[in-house]
């Protein structure tokens, strides 16, 4: 037992120690990823420096590819900011937030993509609480996690060797590919993406959760006198014909819920595949202009009413 | 808490720590530390559900003492049935309630009734399958005999929700846990040693091979309409390779910290891969589930006695209800139905594969063309049953496989994506070669590290544990795979 135990402790140490070795020699590295969340800070400072009453545009990137904030600002003659980032975000993290800058009598204006789930993915809300220390109270802490991806960025740190490349993505997707209502414009003269659009895989998942989320928001909104509504997101058709009875399913669910005003219709929100850049959900430059053009005009009757 | 998490690693050090530093002279204080230990264990996924496990463990734990103490055949008979009926009945009521019904509303909806008939709202309790099977076996075992009842509460107990193998098995006998529960354990470092590197290597299997399969399987598996033949085929062969790493990885793990306090489990997997027919991969596979279906089902029914016709019926039975043990889906039932199928000819050979398990252990490094022939052979007719298992349902699966064949009709668009492929996937390829390398030449031991490590000096053997731990640090994804037999 003796000499199984110190061979134990003495492999843990050299494990520890070489690991601690690497880590330091990491932290060297000119290796930086990829800073899209990072613009959460400044959505933040948008939200905060506005005084008095403001439309929140909430969700995902359907809403950060897919709205012209300016557009819908000058339909309803309110300061419009954009907050949406990324699915990868959960439904979770990205309530909480909209629940900590929305004040009485805000406009909260709801989309989230078929695909959302709850809880999101923990990579994407670890850098939103990196970047944005404040954000750490939109999700439940998780230190296994937590470890796993510091783990990843010391291995991207050590072998990403080539730091001066740029990948695709990182053209679309970084900090400054928003304007400065919070709306990605990095995709204005860029060409929609050819072949296939990224279609995630079919989700089988219990939405009913996402269902009591919204739910609770939309309770939560009305005691503290904040006008919620929601708008489907634009989904390309091909995606669409996949998978209508899941989206169906969803849009009777989200029917539903008491207080929930729709600006639109899930049918409606069907466009054809050439109007989207590099995803089903994400629309191009151009057809957002219109889409903000229609939204806003709902809005602004809703609004009135 | 996954076995593949740094909460497992603080938890397993902790409990063996406590388990033989402080405790070493008190197996029954030893035994109460596991079972306190495999509830925490437990309950770290959903402690409402420790209740059911708990209920579980007192009812087969009661019934078994009923039936010892009976004195009438009746009265044993009722209390086989009474456990026997509940066990089923929460499997039933918490993983099938719901198949059957939206089943049956289906067959009404085709007769021209329409049914709207009510379902549950539940999820499905972590290791269901697998503690309720422990039960039943202990509880059949009592009631022919094969073991006396236990009346100590706590090591019955144990033996239902020992932690390493309470939420995927591997699915033990009272014959074969109990009695090491009962038994004072000694300090072996021998078996320690094998327990750490059967850990190490069920961490390379999850982390290095099942999780870097599962990536490219779920991207091809969910564009599947979209997909030539040759990104289909790579699609069910990856998918084989990282259900066998990811769940063989998972007992592995299981086998190795049950090591580390001085247990040894069923072992559950025998490089079934490397199998010459599907008799013999059903002996290297899962063997701890086949098994149980074999002693609790297959023989109970008749087994391989009587006519040929009985036979397959048998073959049948075993089969499908093995499938539909993994869960309620027409896949399982397709999957399991079709492996019955693949078994037949060898029930009307004349020589029985019995007999043939050990052959591979003692093929040459390189094996002949006839072996190579046939082992390709039955791995091709597993990975085509592994698409039922991976779809979302029989359709999708049909039309996955006939779009496999389908696409062979344009030989350009094959040379295209072979072309496509092979540059593509080239680093995976290579890792899955040396994975199944090493597989191959360690397959007469339990894990194949061992015929690679005791024939080196401790300084190359120290070298070599070291590339594999940080071979696995590296590999880890921020986004963790769960182990996909927690789902059944």
């Amino acid at each position: 037992m003796n000499s199984f135990l110190k061979k134990s402790v003495l492999f843990a140490l050299m494990i520890s120690g070489i690991y601690l070795v690497l880590y330091a020699i990491s932290m060297n590295s000119k290796y930086k990823p990829n800073d899209y969340i990072d613009a959460i800070v400044d959505k933040h400072k948008r939200v905060e420096s506005i005084k008095g009453r403001q439309v929140l545009l909430i969700g995902d990137s359907n809403i950060a590819f897919g709205l012209d904030s300016d557009v819908i600002s000058d339909s309803v003659n309110l300061p419009v900011t954009n907050m949406a980032l990324e699915v990868g975000l959960g439904l979770e993290f990205i309530l909480e937030e909209a629940k900590d800058l929305l004040e009485p009598n805000d406009v909260a204006v709801l989309s989230i993509e078929y695909l959302m789930t709850l809880e999101g993915s923990y990579i994407s809300k670890y850098q939103a609480g990196m970047a944005l220390p404040v954000s750490n109270d939109y999700f439940d802490r998780d230190i296994n996690s937590e470890l796993i991806i510091d783990n990843y960025f010391t291995r991207k740190r050590l072998f990403e060797f080539n730091t001066t490349k740029i990948s695709n993505r990182d053209i679309v997707y970084n900090r400054k590919a928003f304007n400065e209502f919070g709306d990605l414009t990095s995709h204005r003269s860029k060409k929609p993406h050819k072949g296939n659009l990224m279609l995630p895989p079919p989700q089988e998942t219990d939405k009913k959760e996402l269902i009591t989320a919204i739910d609770e928001f939309t309770q939560y909104c009305k005691q503290n006198r904040i006008s919620v509504y929601y708008t489907f997101p634009s989904i390309a058709q091909s995606a669409y014909a996949k998978n209508a009875a899941l989206i169906n399913q969803f849009t009777n669910r989200l029917n539903q819920i008491d207080h929930l005003i729709f600006l639109d219709g899930s049918k409606e929100s069907v466009k054809p595949d050439s109007l989207f850049f590099d995803s089903v959900f994400h629309l191009t430059y151009n057809e957002r202009a219109k889409r903000s053009k229609i939204l806003g005009n709902h809005l602004k009757n809703a609004l009135k009413s | 808490m996954f076995f593949n998490s740094v909460n497992y690693a603080v938890f397993i050090v902790t409990v063996f720590i406590i388990y033989w530093f402080f405790l070493k002279k008190n197996r029954n204080a030893q035994n109460i530390l596991l079972l306190v230990a495999s509830y925490i264990f437990y309950g770290f996924w959903n402690v409402k559900f420790l209740s059911l496990l708990a209920f579980s463990t007192a009812l087969d734990y009661f019934s078994g003492l009923k039936i010892e103490n009976a004195t009438t055949k009746s009265a044993k008979k009722f209390w086989l049935f009474l456990s026997i009926t509940i066990n089923i009945g929460f499997l039933a009521l918490f993983k099938y309630y719901n198949f059957f019904v939206e089943s049956f509303a289906s067959l009404l909806s085709t007769a021209g009734f329409q049914a709207h008939l009510p379902t549950l709202n539940v999820i499905l309790p972590v290791g269901i399958s697998f503690y309720t099977f422990h039960g039943i076996s202990y509880i059949v075992d009592v009631y022919y005999g094969k073991i006396k009842a236990e009346k100590n509460p706590v090591d019955y107990s144990l033996f239902v929700s020992f932690f390493p193998l309470l939420v995927a098995g591997p699915i033990e006998r009272a014959t074969h846990l109990l009695p090491q529960i009962k038994k004072d354990r000694v300090i072996n470092p021998v078996m320690m040693t094998e327990g750490m590197r059967l850990i190490l290597w069920g961490m390379v299997k999850k982390v290095v091979i099942a999780d870097r399969c599962a990536d490219v399987v779920n991207q091809l598996f969910a564009q599947y309409k979209d997909l030539g033949s040759i990104y289909l085929i790579l699609g069910c062969v990856l998918f084989a390779v990282q259900i066998y790493a990811d769940f063989s990885g998972y007992s592995d793990i299981a086998l190795g910290s049950a090591r580390l306090l001085g247990f040894e489990l069923l072992r559950n997997f025998n490089y079934p891969y490397f199998s010459k027919n599907i008799p013999e991969f059903w002996k290297r596979w899962h063997i701890s589930l086949s098994s149980w279906f074999r002693d609790y089902l297959y023989i109970p029914l008749g087994g391989s006695r009587g006519s040929k016709l009985n036979n397959v019926r048998n073959v049948f039975i075993i089969f499908i209800v093995s499938g539909f043990w993994h869960g309620a889906n027409w896949t399982f039932i397709v999957w399991g139905a079709l492996h019955a199928l693949f078994y037949l000819p060898q029930i009307f050979k004349k020589k029985h594969p019995a007999g043939q398990i050990k052959t591979i252990e003692h093929y040459p490094l390189i094996p002949g063309f006839r072996q190579v022939l046939q082992m390709m052979l039955t791995f091709a007719i597993v990975c085509l049953a592994w698409v039922y298992f991976r779809s979302l349902n029989v359709h999708e699966a049909n039309e996955y496989i006939i779009n496999i064949f389908k696409g062979f009709r344009d030989p350009a668009a094959i040379v295209n994506q072979v072309k496509e492929i092979v540059p593509g996937y080239a680093f995976l390829f290579a890792v899955l070669g040396a994975f199944f390398f090493v597989e191959w030449q360690g397959r007469d031991h339990i894990h194949p590290l061992y015929n690679i490590v005791t024939r080196v000096n401790q300084p190359v053997r120290f070298l070599i544990y070291m590339i594999l731990v940080f071979t696995i640090l590296f590999s880890v994804q921020p986004k963790q795979e769960s182990f996909i037999y927690f789902q059944f």
